[in-house]
């Protein structure tokens, strides 16, 4: 049954320009130019993610560190610094943090507490301290108070020493022995006739005599001995004494100064606390202010102004700065972003020096990171990068959990460090981060990480896009304008605005709806400005947008235009005229980068009596994706449940993709391959004028598909490039009308009979389009009327059961006859 | 003589081992730094100590108060061997920087008969005593009872300022002393050389300086008591003057200022 030209419903006209694009009018936007625009705040539409971000910045409670989750482009980062740089604000100025040293266990360096400003000035203090004393000590030794009183010590151990001595060589003496020196030590010999003894001499004494002499000798040999035995404890007295001298000295300067340089920070008892220590060793450490006065102090530099407090010796009296505010800026607190999160960047690092092919580190080389940075505030990471450098992740949770900043190399963290390391103080750690992801991030972390929904409260989730109203288009035009008064772009007028909002509805694939991918926008708009200073233009236009939007798509279309070649040449076979049965177009979208275009392919269909198997011809070879596998299994439901009740289902299918050679997934081209399923059963052509996107359900309703726009724009190229004959267009799922910003130039033939765009909502009526046949409806009588396209395949599925039934009959009889004979 | 340490001198460093010669060459480097244009070693192997080693039962107390045996003959030999060599080697490793000549001789006998005969023609002799204690003495100078023309007290008071330490001096004989000054050393007066030198036993001295040619010191038994009571290196001067006017002094001691008084020049 043919449906006549006149009440043709199989050829609707297809949708009016204006539901193709949905373009904003100039006039709209209620400005001429963006010069005198009020600038706008950049983020509108995000009123859920600012209402996270500032709870994450005001709140308490230590563990509501934040999420950022959205796209790129979005300006999460500038978004975030700023609401954060806002919240900060209202916060007080973080105390400063420096390392100093230990004293008594130096591998360990002392974390210390100061106000803001004060680390600088306690660490130019020192080294003035150190600067002074490394003057005033040698100047207090080398003077005559302190030579009396080191000669009498002196005297006193000498003559400790020597009076012992000097009696025994007079007992010596007087006991006729001799003391003689030898390499080894001393020795003690007889005298005879004011002579050592000589050997033969003594052998020819009377034993007694001999017997006389050994035990003399012996008893000086016990004497003397036990004089030279003393002398180490003699002179560990004489040490301690003069040790006792020097701190006595010492002190008394020492102890003027660092009491000058405490009095600066009264009040604090952490400083006290190190102040008292240092006291205590300079003091007992005296000498390693002596070796300046033993240096020649010729040269063009007094010895007055030499800065003692560089020379390596003095490093143990240095402050070494972790972090300091300017006492000179406004009160707030830091907000630090770290653009390479890496461990050391993070948590600080200790750095080592080579001295003689050894690495030796002090405090001194302690180094700050990101986290020190940000104590007391804000810090902003980006989560990619922060998951992608080694063990930054788990240190950065590890600080979090235990509120303190520990400095542990990745050397020491994987046990590999063969040198001197430091194990310095862990410092108090009150820090709120923010990390920013993307979605799929944010998934898998609180899905694969237990920690990461304890540590990360909060989730400030940014809005792709924005709804379609008066009120945010001017807002979003606000935006744009301060964008480019801040990027110095040519002031743009109305045309240029409404351009780029259509381009904005375009990248949102909704005109119901403007994306907020401000930093693509933002590349448009850069690429505009280029094209109007380059035609000498202050004023940016339309078509300089729509030049830079178009320019973009055509830097990107090489392959699209390739694949178009192929089709135009015939290389891969797409039909947009004549009819065919059981071929239809579909349509596919390929995406390279961020560049997306349609491309049509023939999807065909065969049938034959069989078992009521479909083979999906591309799930076979496994070139067809689950989605894909899914759209084809239900076009089995829908034959099943539509057609030939009552007997069963004896049909064998194939369908494929044509010259597919890639995969397939999706499930867009589902009702495609269903009216090539019912064109190859009903034997009826269908219009290769015409190509099919939407998924189909069992019930037979088209739905919604995505990249509608660049599905119908790849099939109208093809079409415009073998001319456009008025008879060609794409049906589309009725629910992705809303999604229509197509290209101008598909409007403009649309515009002028030339192209179509066929909105359908079910297979029946889109087979109607298809085939130029009515679909029909089962009546009462539970018949489809006679010569519809329902009732041809109805038909057509009965003769296969039927053939099959008697296919069946005969096989069996055969069987029986065979058994009988 | 004394003249000339002032200006520039020939040092020689006698010792019987190296302990002792370590000691004296750190004095001879400090009287070195721009007045000595020659510096010479000289090991004495001492045949009273050689002797001694072969009595039986002999023991050796070492530095530290410990008991050692005494070595064979054989062994002698070998650690006077490596005693000569790193007197050698230190010797060298002073006189080198400055670029000073200098020589080294080994010889047997006793070190101060020994070293006094090869002394002549060197300005000053040092004899070597090992440190038995860290603690910083005094620097002993015995006066010469005639004036000294700045010679042997200016080395003494240069000593004693770069060895950061007093200055005594002795003053042997009738004479007072002379009023001490402000550059004047430290005076303590005695009748005879031998209350000197009992009193030098009881001191603890870094260095003992004396000119042989103008002090009452006379003869070698004298300058061996001096020696073995300063317990510490002594630096002679004039020791090329010494042996013939001990036998000429010694019944008829010339008084001191007097025109028969020995004289370097």
């Amino acid at each position: 049954m043919t449906i006549s030209k006149k009440n043709d419903k199989s050829r609707p006209d297809g949708l009016p320009a204006a539901k193709m694009r949905s373009e904003i009018q100039p006039e709209q936007l209620g400005f001429k130019t963006t010069a005198k625009l009020k600038a706008a705040a950049e983020l509108i539409g995000q009123d859920r993610a600012i209402e996270a971000v500032r709870l994450s910045a005001s709140i308490g409670d230590k563990d509501f560190n934040l999420y950022v989750a959205g796209h790129e482009g979005m300006g999460r980062h500038t978004a975030v610094s700023k609401l954060l740089a806002q919240e900060a604000a209202r916060r007080p100025t973080p105390n400063d943090w420096v390392y100093v040293n230990n004293f008594d266990t130096p591998h360990k360096p002392n974390a210390m507490q100061l106000p803001s400003g004060q680390a600088s000035v306690l660490k130019t203090g020192m080294q003035n301290l150190v600067d002074d004393l490394a003057n005033e000590i040698p100047a207090l030794f080398e003077s005559e108070e302190y030579q009396v009183q080191r000669r009498a010590i002196e005297q006193e151990a000498g003559e400790s020493q020597e009076g012992p001595i000097a009696a025994f060589a007079e007992q010596a003496k007087q006991e006729n022995a001799a003391l003689l020196k030898t390499p080894m030590g001393f020795m003690l010999v007889a005298v005879v006739d004011d002579k050592p003894i000589k050997p033969e001499v003594y052998e020819k004494l009377e034993p007694e005599k001999r017997r006389e002499i050994d035990e003399k000798i012996e008893r000086l040999q016990n004497q003397l001995t036990t004089i030279l035995r003393e002398g180490p404890q003699l002179e560990k007295e004489h040490r301690h004494k003069v040790e006792e001298l020097h701190a006595v000295l010492a002190e008394r300067v020492v102890s003027l100064r660092v009491r000058a340089l405490a009095d600066e920070f009264s009040g604090n008892s952490d400083v006290a606390t190190y102040l008292e220590a240092v006291r205590r060793d300079i003091t007992s450490n005296a000498e390693l202010f002596l070796e300046n006065g033993e240096e020649n102090g010729d040269g063009p530099f007094p010895q007055a102004i030499h800065k003692y407090h560089r020379d390596p010796r003095f490093y143990r009296y240095s402050v070494n700065v972790m972090v300091s505010q300017s006492p000179k800026g406004a009160e707030a607190a830091p907000v630090i972003a770290e653009d390479q999160p890496s461990l050391n960047q993070l948590i600080g690092r200790v750095e080592y020096m080579s001295q003689m092919g050894a690495l030796v580190t002090n405090f001194t080389l302690i180094k700050p990171g990101a986290l020190h940075r940000a104590n007391g505030g804000y810090l902003v990471l980006d989560a990619r990068r922060l998951l992608a450098e080694p063990y930054a992740w788990d240190a950065l949770k590890r600080c979090l959990q235990s509120g303190s900043i520990a400095i542990i190399s990745l050397a020491d963290r994987l046990s590999l460090g063969s040198t001197i390391s430091l194990e310095p103080d862990p410092i108090p750690c009150d820090v709120r981060v923010a990390l920013i992801g993307d979605r799929r991030l944010y998934m898998l972390l609180l899905m694969l990480d237990p920690e990461f929904g304890t540590l990360f409260k909060l989730l400030a989730d940014f809005e792709d896009d924005l709804p379609r109203t008066a009120k945010n288009m001017r807002q979003l035009a606000k935006v744009v304008a301060a964008y480019a008064a801040r990027e110095n772009l040519c002031v743009m007028t109305a045309g240029a605005v409404a351009a780029l909002l259509d381009h904005a509805i375009r990248l949102a694939d909704d005109t119901k709806k403007f994306t907020l991918q401000l930093g693509v926008l933002g590349d448009v708009m850069r690429e505009a400005d280029h094209y109007a200073k380059r035609a000498g233009r202050q004023l940016m236009q339309a078509k300089d947008v729509i030049r830079a939007v178009e320019q973009a798509d055509h830097r990107a279309s090489r392959i699209k235009g390739r694949m178009q070649e192929a089709v135009v040449r015939k290389t891969v076979l797409i039909d947009t005229k004549g009819s065919e049965v059981g071929q239809v177009n579909g349509l596919s979208v390929i995406g390279i980068g961020t560049h997306r275009f349609g491309q049509p392919s023939r999807i065909t269909a065969r049938v034959r009596m069989g078992a009521g198997k479909l083979v999906d011809i591309e799930r076979e070879v496994d070139l067809g994706g689950p989605l894909h596998s899914k759209g084809v299994l239900i076009l089995s439901g829908y034959l099943g449940a539509t057609y030939a009740l009552d007997v069963p289902m004896s049909l064998h299918a194939s369908l494929v993709f044509e010259q597919s050679y890639g995969g397939v997934e999706g499930d867009s081209a589902s009702s495609a391959e269903l009216y090539a399923l019912l064109s190859a059963l009903s034997g009826l052509a269908i219009r290769q004028g015409l190509a099919v996107t939407g998924s189909v359900n069992q019930r037979g309703e088209i739905q919604a598909i995505g990249g509608v726009n660049e599905k119908i724009e790849g099939f109208f190229d093809i079409c415009r490039a073998r001319r456009l004959t008025g008879d060609q267009g794409v049906l589309i799922p009725a629910s992705n009308v809303d999604n229509l910003m197509l290209r101008r130039d598909v409007v403009k033939a649309a515009r002028a009979g030339k192209f179509r765009v066929i909105p359908v909502r079910t297979i029946d009526q889109g087979i109607e389009i298809l085939t130029g046949h009515r679909a029909g409806k089962r009546r009462r009588s539970g018949e489809f009327p006679s010569g519809t396209l329902n009732a041809l395949v109805e038909s057509r599925l009965r003769d296969f059961a039927q053939t099959r039934r008697q296919f069946a009959d005969v096989t069996s009889r055969d069987q029986a006859q065979d058994g009988t004979a | 003589m004394s003249g000339r340490a002032a200006s520039k001198m020939r040092i020689l460093v006698g010792a019987s081992s190296f302990a002792d010669a370590a000691t004296a060459l750190h004095i001879a480097g400090r009287v070195a730094q721009d007045t000595v244009t020659s510096l010479g070693g000289l090991l004495v192997d001492d045949e009273d100590t050689r002797v001694a080693c072969a009595i039986p039962n002999q023991r050796i107390i070492s530095a530290s108060g410990a008991v050692l045996m005494t070595p064979s003959q054989a062994q002698i030999h070998t650690l006077m061997n490596a005693e000569a060599r790193a007197f050698r080697q230190l010797l060298q490793k002073i006189a080198d920087p400055p670029a000073l000549e200098w020589s080294f001789d080994r010889q047997m006998g006793d070190l101060i008969s020994t070293a006094m005969r090869a002394a002549s023609g060197w300005d000053a002799l040092i004899f070597g005593y090992r440190s038995s204690h860290p603690f910083i003495g005094k620097v002993v100078v015995f006066a010469p009872p005639v004036k000294d023309a700045g010679g042997l007290l200016s080395l003494s008071q240069r000593l004693a300022q770069q060895l950061r330490t007093d200055l005594v001096a002795f003053n042997v004989g009738a004479a007072a002393p002379p009023p001490s000054g402000h550059d004047r050393p430290f005076d303590l007066a005695f009748e005879t050389p031998e209350q000197a030198i009992a009193a030098l036993d009881k001191i603890n001295a870094q260095v003992v300086l004396i000119d042989l040619s103008r002090s009452p010191i006379r003869s070698p038994e004298q300058l061996r008591n001096l020696v073995r009571a300063s317990r510490c290196p002594v630096v002679v001067l004039g020791a090329s003057s010494f042996a013939p006017t001990v036998e000429h002094t010694v019944h008829f001691p010339p008084e001191p200022g007097s025109k028969e008084a020995p004289s370097a020049s």
